[in-house]
């Protein structure tokens, strides 16, 4: 009959379409040999720039494009952040009252439209980030916590003297990044000016810079091209790519497969899908360590009060299952974390000389628990358990695969320990409100990334008190001699000095827990053979002009 | 009642209709708890004073009636407000969106309209043949088949494995949008004579609009068939016939009329489906579109945004509505405009 | 009207018509299979879920289910053992799939089953009585119409917290009105037929009109649409959980095992594979049901 025919026809097409689509699924080695778009560096990546303007860029995306767009006063060479090199500055000085510095700037500084950059542009640029104080990202915080408007004044044309307000252990570090980029004076005056508190909308989508790049376009959610710029005083002479292409793609698999098929030289690709590329050839998995950490937070506060004991808050932390979420959620790209600072940062050996006080141990859990009066017990019958405790409310943001199972596994380390818990997510924005605005949780994920290389960025605003400016997570930690040891340690200059601080505070914040050290993340990227000169530094990300492809 | 009283009656009829959108997505969008102040100023980094800043500017610190107000006064004024999530005027990402899905929404609809209703004359003449029962199989699948799954199909089969089709996005990486014109890359890059921008453009709507139309072919190919076997069999085709008139001019002049009316309904619903529904299709395809917008906005919580997507599809569906019920008009003469 | 005998009569004939037609049958036998499996999950399953009470954010409690955690077999193709491979958590895939048909037809019962209920009561009334009622009923459904009922849904899970139920609350939302209006024309088409007339020169009051001669009568073409938006409840509800909303991450869930497992597509297919066919035989199963009830209760098909 011909229903039937028609059946058999149309299950023997799906199963050949079938089979020759899987076929190809487990198939690892690329088709693509030769060099796609030989002067274009193509990555293809998640989420997009905000902006371009370097008074308002603070997002990686952003200041990925501010940092090839503009040049600063010094800057990173390849990935080494030990060492500061002259960039449009060509050497410097500081006084011996520590405050005051005195640049001497390049001659033969040329921005993309032919216009020559000098002093007036440095200032300008300073004050202007100042002035603006974006109202989008607030990133004019880095200048502002030891510049003012009266910082910056021009000796000459090419000599720029720069006063501080206070004496800051990491400037230098401080004028490397996006936000202190030189921009065009006369560019930005013909389009907008600067205007107290209000973003620039010209700036936002176009570019006056000195930088090596200009901008060609930016399709929103789509792409940014950056192109050559000719007038760049560092030349073109040797290799380097022309185009530069940055692409969003937040689809994982597409991602993958355009790094498969050479349309991508670079390409971001998570962690649990490494496993995809790491045979194919013509590809090579980058790994990197960084300063980017995740945290499991503590609210001291929260309405279960028992949040507020710090034997609690011990015995929950050797509850962690650290080794799982470096081999499980990580896939083993994650570096264990023994405090605030991470590995690679100055004064990284002030925390028990990089050793983690807490490990996964239920055993110790259990003891402490017992002898913190913390009472649990359940009842479990046909497969239903009902204990009888307040459960600990889990929560992670939506989306993000490794928190999942970092949080699916803490559930399960509680459970052991007769503690019920609910693992929840939701979206950024409920996320946030929810931890700052509210104490409705007890425990909450979270990453940080460094502003600049300086152990300040991390352990202030981790376990510094709300009072003392710190607190950014809001877990109601406050610990007056912490507290005093961070100021000790942000405002000395003497490394001695500043370690003696750190390994105090470190001493008494890690018995008194708020956070739970979990990790730090490896970077890693997926990267094409082809693609040389490439170089990580993990304060200023990537350089295009090193980068050629052969 | 005359046509153009219709439609003027019918696009009044709008306003109550735009107004409890906007109510109701307002107040969904408003009373979840959330924070979208501080989303927007950087999360944890940000800065207290950024906080301050957008939530003054978002009214957030007002009573939600009073929010609703300025909401209607700024849409008044055809200010939609701004996006915080892609940090420029909502007007400017509709701008650059709405085209793209309606680009795409357009050529999944030259894909399965024709292709449906040809299938399905075919299939109601040849009844229970072969090509009728494999055309149903097609269909039935067709529209039984998750959306994301067809998708990953064939960008993976003709894009990967067969690499006869670009893997993603508008255009050719890294090319220069055509001048924007309408926002349609087809039309722009015709009218400034960019004949390479023109074939990356079509290239790259081959395997979305594929995978878009193909639920829409499935339902209209089904519908065709059914409706032009019900005319078939009527009484006055087969007067038609026992007056001589041939097979052909029967099925085109009076079997196909009268089957095209629900056709179109279909038609009409759809369009409306997939302007909100490439979603899917658009986060596979990395077409920047409304459907992406739309669920980045909602579950960013990008206030704005929401809003405006939504009032947008839903004057686009009442629109769409009133295209259907004045192609029955023309389409069946029985029909009359404004009766029950 | 038809008296009981011919009702009988025409019912016999319906059967055999469908009975005739394969793809109808074919269609059948999955939804069969699928309600088999859901009845004997637990005894089908080889690894079975715990359940766990939690308080709500309400001040309730609700049962959770819990799928226990074996990161040392995570990731493993399909084998004796584990007929479906398992996912990245290491739990047995062929387990969460049968299990995950219960979770199914919860979700696509409830949410037409509501859906319809909601419509024929709303469109019934509207329809019947017509006038001011009829004319706000149409612009709500038109409001709501009009909304996407994507926005709706994210706008649901956003606000009661992610989870199935409040999934299906947002699809009812969005479902309700097409039957309302659907349910509506066929009322005000059938008012005006002469038995109704009759009936009310009879002196019969209104609610046995609408209950014995008026529903009888308009529930037959809402069947046919019924089925086929049972499958469609299905795809709307894995493409909600695809974009990361609906389930919590322990179920098992047909939808966010997809989701889930999309990311593992190219070193671990079977993870998406073998939910992706359950939620694809399911939908087939009601289409094809739907279609060939279509076929067969189409008065002008069935010479």
């Amino acid at each position: 009959m011909q229903q039937k025919k028609a059946c058999a026809i149309a299950l023997l097409t799906c199963a050949v379409l079938i089979i020759t689509t899987l076929s190809g699924c487990t198939q690892q080695n690329t088709q693509q040999q030769t060099i796609k778009n030989p002067t274009t560096y193509v990555r293809y990546d998640i989420g997009e720039p905000r902006t371009l303007d370097p008074a308002e860029a603070y997002d990686s995306a952003s200041t990925d494009m501010v940092n090839n767009l503009y040049d600063r006063l010094v800057t990173y060479h390849g990935n080494d952040t030990t060492h500061i090199y002259p960039s449009l500055a060509l050497n410097w000085s500081v006084a011996s009252d520590q405050l005051t510095w005195t640049f001497h700037l390049r001659h033969d500084v040329l921005f993309s439209n032919g216009n020559s950059m000098n002093a007036t542009d440095v200032q300008y640029s300073f004050n202007r980030v100042l002035i603006v104080n974006s109202p989008d990202s607030g990133v004019a915080w880095i200048l502002a916590q030891c510049m003012d408007t009266n910082s910056t004044t021009i000796i000459d044309p090419f000599t720029v003297q720069i006063k501080l307000t206070k004496t800051y252990g990491g400037f230098l570090a401080l004028l490397a990044f996006s936000v202190a980029s030189v921009v065009d004076k006369e560019t930005i005056e013909a389009n907008g000016g600067v205007v107290a508190n209000t973003d620039n909308e010209w700036m936002k989508e176009h570019a006056a810079g000195t930088g090596p790049y200009m901008l060609n376009h930016w399709t929103h959610n789509s792409e940014v091209v950056l192109t050559q710029n000719t007038n760049y005083w560092g030349g073109w002479s040797g290799n380097h790519v022309s185009t530069v292409v940055i692409k969003s793609a937040d689809e994982a698999s597409t991602r993958i497969l355009a790094l498969q098929n050479g349309d991508a030289d670079f390409a971001y690709i998570p962690y649990e899908n490494l496993v995809d590329i790491q045979t194919s050839t013509g590809i090579r998995v980058v790994q990197e360590p960084s300063y980017d950490v995740v945290l499991g937070l503590f609210n001291t506060l929260s309405d279960n009060a028992f949040m507020g004991n710090k034997e609690v808050r011990r015995a929950l932390s050797y509850a962690f299952n650290y080794q799982s979420a470096i081999d499980n959620a990580y896939n083993g790209y994650l570096y264990r974390l023994p405090g605030c600072i991470p590995k690679g940062m100055p004064y990284y050996d002030t925390q028990n000389g990089g050793t983690s006080v807490y490990n996964y141990d239920l055993a110790m859990a259990d003891q402490i628990l017992n002898a913190s009066g913390y009472l649990r017990n359940f009842e479990f019958k046909h497969a239903f358990y009902r204990f009888n405790n307040t459960a600990i409310r889990v929560w992670y943001n939506g989306g993000n695969a490794e928190r999942q199972k970092m949080a699916l596994s803490f559930q399960d380390a509680l459970s052991k320990l007769g503690i019920n818990s609910i693992v929840s997510t939701e979206s950024w924005p409920q996320y946030l409100n929810r931890m700052y605005n509210t104490n409705e949780w007890d425990f909450m994920f979270l990453g940080w990334m460094p502003d600049y290389n300086d152990p300040d960025d991390y352990i202030a605003p981790f376990v510094g008190s709300a009072a003392n400016g710190g607190d950014t997570f809001h877990t109601g930690y406050a610990n007056t001699s912490v507290d005093t040891y961070i100021n000790q340690g942000k405002y000395t200059v003497d490394p001695t000095a500043r370690a003696a601080a750190y390994t105090a505070a470190f001493n008494i914040y890690i018995d008194d827990p708020s956070l739970i050290f979990i990790g730090q993340n490896t970077y890693t990227r997926g990267m094409r053979t082809w693609l040389q000169g490439y170089a990580y530094n993990p304060v200023l990300e990537y350089y295009y002009y090193d980068y050629y492809k052969a | 009642m005359k046509t153009w009283e219709y439609i003027v009656r019918r696009l009044i009829l709008l306003i109550p209709v735009i107004i409890g959108v906007t109510i109701i997505t307002f107040t969904v969008s408003h009373v979840i708890p959330a924070d979208p102040a501080r989303a927007f100023a950087g999360g944890p980094k940000a800065q207290p004073e950024t906080i301050a800043r957008i939530r003054a500017e978002l009214h957030l610190d007002k009573p939600l009636w009073e929010q609703y107000f300025y909401y209607l006064n700024d849409l008044i004024h055809l200010n939609f407000g701004r996006s915080f999530l892609e940090n420029r005027p909502v007007t400017e990402a509709l701008g650059q969106y709405f085209p793209a899905t309606f680009e795409l929404t357009i050529a999944s609809m030259i894909f399965a309209i024709p292709l449906g209703i040809l299938g399905g004359i075919i299939s109601a003449i040849r009844q229970n043949k072969l090509s009728d029962q494999l055309s149903r199989i097609i269909a039935i699948v067709g529209y039984s088949l998750p959306i994301f799954w067809l998708a990953l199909m064939l960008q993976y089969a003709f894009a990967y494995t067969y690499p006869i089709l670009p893997l993603e996005g508008r255009l050719s990486v890294g090319m220069t949008p055509p001048t924007h014109i309408t926002g349609f890359f087809l039309i722009d890059s015709l009218v400034t004579a960019n004949g390479a921008t023109f074939t990356s453009a079509l290239l790259h709507l081959v395997l979305p609009a594929f995978t878009l139309g193909f639920s829409t072919l499935a339902i209209i190919l089904r519908m065709t068939r059914s409706s032009m076997l019900e005319v078939m069999g009527a009484d006055y085709i087969r007067t038609a016939r026992a007056k001589g008139v041939s097979e052909r001019r029967v099925i085109y002049q009076h079997g196909l009329r009268n089957a095209l009316i629900p056709t179109i309904t279909v038609t009409g619903l759809q369009f409306g489906a997939l302007l909100s529904g490439a979603v899917l299709t658009e986060t596979i395809f990395n077409w920047p579109g409304m459907g992406r917008f739309a669920a980045n906005a909602v579950l960013g919580l990008d206030f704005n945004s929401v809003m405006g997507f939504t009032l947008v599809v839903a004057i686009v569906y009442v629109i769409a509505n009133l295209i259907v019920d004045l192609l029955y008009a023309a389409v069946d003469p029985r029909v009359k405009l404004g009766g029950g | 009207m038809k008296s009981n005998e011919s009702r009988i009569k025409d019912l016999r004939f319906t059967f055999h018509l469908f009975r005739r037609s394969l793809l109808s049958m074919v269609g059948l036998i999955l939804i069969l299979i699928l309600l088999i499996v859901a009845l004997i999950a637990p005894f089908l399953a080889s690894e079975h879920p715990s359940y766990v009470e939690v308080p709500t954010e309400q001040g309730t409690t609700r049962v959770e289910e819990r799928w226990t955690i074996y990161f040392d077999r995570a990731l493993q193709p399909p084998s004796l053992q584990h007929p479906f491979g398992t996912d990245d958590y290491g739990r047995d895939i062929f387990s969460m799939v049968v299990y995950g048909s219960q979770t199914s037809l919860r979700i696509c019962i409830l949410v037409i089953g509501i859906s319809t209920l909601a419509g024929i009561i709303l469109g019934g009334l509207a329809g019947y009585f017509g006038g001011v009622l009829d004319e706000i009923l149409m612009r709500i459904t038109d409001v709501f119409l009009a909304i996407p009922y994507l926005i709706l849904a994210l706008a649901v899970a956003a606000a009661l917290g992610r989870s199935i139920d409040h999934i299906m609350e947002a699809m009812i939302i969005t479902w309700w009105p097409s039957y309302a209006r659907l349910f509506r024309g066929q009322v005000l088409a059938i008012k005006e037929q002469q038995f109704v007339e009759a009936a009310r020169s009879v002196g019969a009051n209104n609610s046995r009109i609408l209950f014995r001669h008026i529903l009888p009568n308009s529930i037959a073409p809402l069947l046919v649409e019924i089925t086929l938006d049972l499958g469609a409840v299905l795809l709307v509800a894995a493409g909600l959980s695809f974009i990361g909303l609906g389930a919590s991450p322990g179920t098992a869930e047909w939808g966010l095992m997809i989701s889930m497992g999309r990311t593992h597509m190219f070193h671990a297919w079977w993870y998406v594979t073998f939910p992706g066919l359950a939620i694809l035989f399911v939908v087939l199963g009601f289409n094809l049901l739907g279609d060939g009830l279509r076929d067969v209760t189409d008065p002008k098909l069935r010479r």
